[in-house]
């Protein structure tokens, strides 16, 4: 518009105002003097200023209302119940709106009340979207992603979404002390990977992935926030470059109304259609912040900002953390790519590569330089054939071409709920599955289909743990062992209808292939690291209830093999408690013939439908992962090496086969340690202050003891490979004091703090081992015969230990006398094994277990007395008890609970509960009693599909989730 | 990243640097947020959020804050008219990604729409309207943005510009007229 003509149009508009309605064509006749364009602007303004009435009348405020209005500050709610929530004071404001600490009064726990900005919610339409998209998000269960409890409106039309309420900081704060150490920036960006991995999988992209909503709770367990409402508000579309020029070089410091373009993928900024990509472009924004401590993308201004990320590379990181490890380079750099299309789909694919590139153990968790990196022991295993390792998702998939292009085999999560799913049994024809899940205190089983669905709870009405189920060969009924009435195995109809008892014995149950019988261990097996001592395998005949024990010396977990030949199952051998599947045949005309024995971990064999493979679960990849050997069914003989079958770092065991053979199901675990030091008050016996994280990570921590000097801490790990680990009591200087195959267990100081005494199978069976802390002086000192000297104690002198000596019992053995024998302790009144394993400060008493020797578990804490040669005990439940120095007074781990108990008054009470999913493993106290060192581990276990080709023939996997 | 200080910010701004307000704009945006935060909490018997209430308490605020020389409060309400129409456009800008479901579920216009929006004028024809007249008639676009983004009454706006209340209420109504017309122009070309 050129001004001069603009002007003359605005003065003769204007003086054509200033005239009657009928005197104004004359005017301009006159006026515009034949510039028929001229007049038709001016006639066109005229007509407009007649329908103008209304236009811009108001002020902004009604879309300031709007704009502003997304309750940064939120209402002031404290004090008001809304809902069944009391709210309490405000903890401050998210991207989205204002959130508090309230309690449910419901359930009376505390939560996080975040309130959504009014503006944000005003219409109908977005009322509904922001309902929907809450639930899309609450049904995103995943450890990684923060949990919508519940999603509601109030009666003044408020909407909350209640949240558990973390204990932790943002990344944003975290980051704000700078840079992090590459083994928690590598953590925090893997545990991210997974929770977005899992909301990829359902189609949901979280589109605001930045460190202000990556919420690292104490326990350094990553929660991504506002998931789903990203999407709801459309208020992290940023403005296009050319007019996003006014974003503050902080923009957090701001409303989530201008936007982060320091974290968008440059096709967000470009205001282009987004996928998951653009999650994966932040979390790379992300990675590099965390390891640089600044950004890779920045500028002063927003449209700065987003040239940069538009146009610029970031500076290499290896320039600025020489550190790093070189693969994270290449991986940044793929997540960084402008180019959606160079970028990773999505953030499974960041996880495989994180993992499987950077060769993190078991669960990713925890780099420790010194920890064995087990995907190079694939290597071996290239020289079968085309080994391809899966780059594909969580799971990578191993196996040997034999001829031609197969269908690929596809792995597919069908669980993911919090918490752990076990014990998977598929049912014949492949549609469901039965598995066993704890909820609300103890397991359930539930019934779930393959293809999705919700699982039904079949067990709910009982109150013991019900487990192991087992899919008849029909379809119609589930065996399963329960520990309701006294425990045995129990039958259902397969939608948990119409339960009888069959046994009131055993574990794992078995079908025979004809229905008609049922093999059980007289022993159960959760995990083949521990093991009660001796199990038989039982036939019941379940219609007369008949029992007839096989031949074995001892065996778990039995597979009846599908033409009825043969039961498989895993035993103990000596020496060395070699983990050994054996088969036996039924007919009686044969002794168990071994099928894997080697010194790995060997367990829960399943056969495949045709009785030509025989499935199962070992570590002798590196981490427990399932396998297969050809066998012949008739005569048990061994026809092929093991082969693998899954490649996963996560733990996988438990397989169960369809009746076709084409789908396998199995049970994954992942689990994380936590190492605690906890300020105690040894005159109150109370604990006096927050507890300090020494050690987390997915190492499987087993046990700890506190140095003498306070200083440092031994722990047993127990994944990948049982290793003894120290670290300092802050935290800081892990290292790794075994690193091989042996497996070293519960280390203990020695009272002089030179020497650390543990059990460990180096010698080809458990015996007593001492190390120097600085990993020298590795001497053997026990030499017995027979049975296994496990978890051995220092007498506070130090020159005697004691130790418990399998089913002969605790053992004390002087170290000083020559050619000292071990003195065993008598067994407890009625035959039961006294498991000992503390002595008490003053020299005078042990303490420990009472353990029947096999069945469920320990049968209480009791005390040793050496000056009386009685036993007195402690408390009826509990395990791992420890002295305090004064007093005869125990701490022991009651169920994960520690509890506290005064020999001398007999009260029991609870020191210390576990913080909510987790439980306490183990307690050990300081020399100076003033801090407690606790284990806890939380489990979180998924079961997994696997389709098999009819001849296993594979060359990459596809992945699925 | 050290950040200039407010003042230097406004002295920059009052010396015509339009090019600052970009960089005041989060500093005086965090103030008027926080009021129109707290006005939208407090009962208001259904009337709508005033604009001109939020600016001048700004004003207040920010005036009254220690070490900071305002340069006039004129300065001032011309910044925050200027601030909350870029505000409003951003805004707008987000809205209508939504509406036209760029990487969104597909919904309707209607179903989209946020009510208080749908009875407003399209904000970012608005803003492209008045940056046309801005380069033409600037104090035109001043009264546009003082009356209807910061509120100001016509009298206010007067003392502002110092100019006749008549003359403001001539050029606000010629002004609205062609805006209307102009936004008119666009929905007739489709644009």
């Amino acid at each position: 518009m050129d001004p001069e003509r603009w002007h003359e149009v605005d003065r003769l508009f204007e003086e054509a105002l200033d005239r009657p309605p009928a005197e104004r064509p004359a005017f301009l006749d006159a006026a515009c003097a034949g510039d028929t364009a001229l007049r038709r602007q001016v006639e066109r303004l005229l007509a407009a200023d007649e329908e103008v009435d209304g236009f811009l009348t108001g002020t902004s405020g009604q879309l300031l209302e709007t704009a502003f209005g997304d309750g940064k500050e939120g209402p002031t709610l404290s004090g008001r119940t809304i809902s069944h929530f009391r709210i309490g004071e405000p903890l401050g404001s998210g991207g989205m709106g204002v959130v508090y600490e309230a309690e449910d009064t419901r359930l009376g726990r505390r939560v996080a009340l975040k309130f959504l900005a009014p503006g944000l919610v005003r219409d109908p339409g977005a009322k509904a979207r922001f309902l929907l998209e809450a639930r899309a998000a609450s049904a995103l269960d995943h450890i990684n992603l923060c949990t919508v409890l519940e999603a509601g409106e109030s009666e003044d039309g408020l909407f909350f979404l209640a949240m558990p309420r973390y204990e932790g900081e943002s990344l944003e704060r975290r980051l704000a002390r700078g840079p992090l150490p590459v083994e928690e920036a590598l953590e925090i960006a893997v545990q991210t990977a997974r929770g977005l991995a899992k909301a990829h999988a359902h189609g949901i992209v979280h589109r605001d992935v930045k460190p202000g909503n990556l919420f690292v709770t104490r326990d350094g367990v990553v929660k991504i926030l506002d998931f789903g409402i990203a999407k709801l508000t459309g208020e992290v579309e940023p403005t296009a470059p050319d007019t996003s020029s006014y974003m503050s070089p902080e923009p957090t410091r701001r409303g989530a109304l201008l936007g982060t373009p320091s974290y968008m993928a440059p096709e967000q900024t470009r205001g282009e259609p987004v996928d998951a990509r653009v999650d994966v472009w932040s979390l790379g924004v992300v990675l590099y912040e965390m390891l640089a401590g600044r950004r890779p993308f920045s500028g002063d201004t927003g449209a700065a900002v987003v040239h940069a990320v538009l146009h610029r590379t970031p500076e290499p990181l290896t320039h600025l953390r020489p550190d790093m490890p070189a693969e994270l380079g290449r991986i940044l750099s793929r997540m960084l790519a402008k180019d959606p299309g160079q970028r990773y789909a999505d953030a499974a694919e960041v996880l495989a590569d994180l993992r499987s590139a950077l060769g993190l153990p078991a669960t990713g968790s925890s780099l420790s330089p010194s920890a064995p990196r087990w995907p190079r022991r694939w290597l071996g295993w290239a020289a079968l054939g085309t080994v391809v390792l899966a780059a594909g998702a969580v799971l990578g998939f191993l196996a040997w071409r034999r001829d031609g292009t197969p269908p690929a085999p596809q792995i597919v999560r069908l669980t993911d709920l919090e918490g752990s799913e076990t014990s998977p049994s598929l049912s014949p024809d492949g549609t469901f599955f039965v598995y066993s899940k704890k909820i609300d205190g103890n397991y359930d089983l539930f019934l779930q289909r393959v293809m999705g669905g919700r699982p039904i709870n079949l067990t709910a009405d009982s109150p013991a743990n019900d487990t192991q189920p087992a899919f008849s060969p029909d379809g119609q009924q589930i065996a399963f062992r329960s520990a309701r009435e006294g425990g045995g195995i129990f039958l259902m109809g397969a939608t948990g209808e119409s339960v009888k008892r069959l046994t009131d014995f055993g574990f794992n149950p078995a079908w025979s292939p004809d229905g008609r019988e049922i093999a059980v261990g007289t022993g159960g097996v959760a995990d083949p690291r521990s093991r009660s001592p001796s199990s038989q395998i039982v036939r019941i005949d379940i219609a007369t209830g008949a029992r007839r024990p096989l031949a074995v010396q001892d065996g778990v977990q039995p597979a009846w093999s599908p033409n009825g030949l043969r039961i498989a199952y895993w035993g103990l051998a000596q020496p060395g408690s070699r983990r050994v599947i054996w088969t036996v045949p039924l007919d009686g005309g044969g002794s168990p013939v071994p099928v894997v024995d080697d010194t790995f971990y060997n367990w829960s064999p399943a056969w495949s439908p045709d009785g030509r493979f025989l499935y199962f679960a070992s570590d002798r990849g590196g981490s427990m992962n399932l396998w297969r050997v050809a066998v012949d069914e008739r005569s048990g003989r061994v026809l092929s090496i093991p082969q693998p079958i899954t490649a996963s770092t996560e733990w996988s065991a438990l397989p169960s086969l369809s009746r076709d053979g084409q789908r396998l199901i199995y049970a994954t675990k992942n689990s994380r340690s936590f190492v605690e030091l906890v300020p105690f008050n040894p005159e109150t016996a109370q604990v006096a202050g927050p507890p300090t994280l020494a050690y987390q990570g997915a190492r499987a921590i087993t046990s700890c003891d506190v140095s003498p000097d306070g200083a440092w801490l031994a722990l047993w790990a127990a994944s990948p490979t049982e290793d003894l680990l120290l670290v300092k009591s802050d935290g800081g200087d892990l290292r790794q004091l075994t690193n091989d195959p042996a497996r070293d267990r519960t280390p203990y100081w020695s009272p002089d703090g030179s020497r650390i005494l543990f059990a460990s199978n180096r010698s080809g069976k458990y015996e007593a081992w001492t190390i120097r802390p600085d990993g020298s002086g590795l001497t053997q000192i026990t030499h017995l015969p027979d049975q296994s000297v496990l978890h051995p104690f220092w007498a506070p002198d130090g020159k005697r230990i004691g130790f418990y000596y399998s089913s002969h019992g605790t053992a004390l053995l002087d170290l000083l006398g020559p050619q000292s024998r071990p003195r065993v302790l008598p067994p407890v009144e009625g035959g039961q094994i006294f498991d000992g394993s503390a002595w008490s400060k003053d020299g005078g008493s042990l303490a420990g277990e009472m353990s029947a020797g096999q069945g469920e578990g320990t049968q209480g804490v009791i005390l040793w007395s050496l000056a009386d040669n009685t036993y007195r005990r402690v408390s009826p439940i509990g395990s791992n008890p420890v002295f305090l120095r004064r007093g005869p007074r125990l701490l022991f781990n009651e169920v994960g609970t520690i509890r506290l108990a005064d020999v001398t008054s007999g009260e029991v009470r609870t020191v210390l509960s576990p913080p909510p999913h987790s439980l306490f493993d183990w307690v050990g106290v300081r020399p100076d009693d003033r801090a407690l060192c606790t284990v806890r581990n939380t489990n979180e276990g998924d079961i997994w599909s696997l389709s098999l080709a009819a001849s296993t023939t594979l060359t990459s996997a596809k992945v699925v989730d | 990243m050290k950040r200039p200080s407010v003042t230097q910010f406004l002295q920059r701004w009052s010396t015509g640097d339009r090019e600052a307000a970009e960089q005041a704009l989060p500093l005086v945006y965090d103030e008027l947020r926080r009021i129109a935060a707290r006005e939208l909490r407090r009962e208001r018997g259904g009337q709508t959020l005033q604009a001109t209430a939020i600016v001048h308490e700004a004003y207040m605020r920010l005036a009254g804050q220690a070490g900071l020389e305002w340069p006039s409060r004129a300065h001032f309400l011309a910044f925050a008219a200027y601030l909350i129409r870029q505000v409003l456009v951003d805004h707008a800008r987000n809205r209508d990604r939504l509406k036209r479901g760029k990487g969104y579920e597909k919904v309707t216009l209607r179903e989209a729409a946020d009510l208080a929006w749908e009875k407003s004028p399209d904000v970012i024809a608005l803003d492209e309207a008045l940056s046309r007249l801005e380069k033409v008639d600037p104090r035109k676009a001043s009264i546009v943005e003082l009356k209807f983004f910061a509120g100001l009454t016509l009298e206010e706006i007067a003392e502002q510009l110092g100019i006749s209340e008549v003359t403001v209420s001539r050029e606000w109504r010629r002004a609205r007229t062609w805006l209307y017309s102009a936004l008119q122009t666009n929905v007739a070309n489709g644009a």
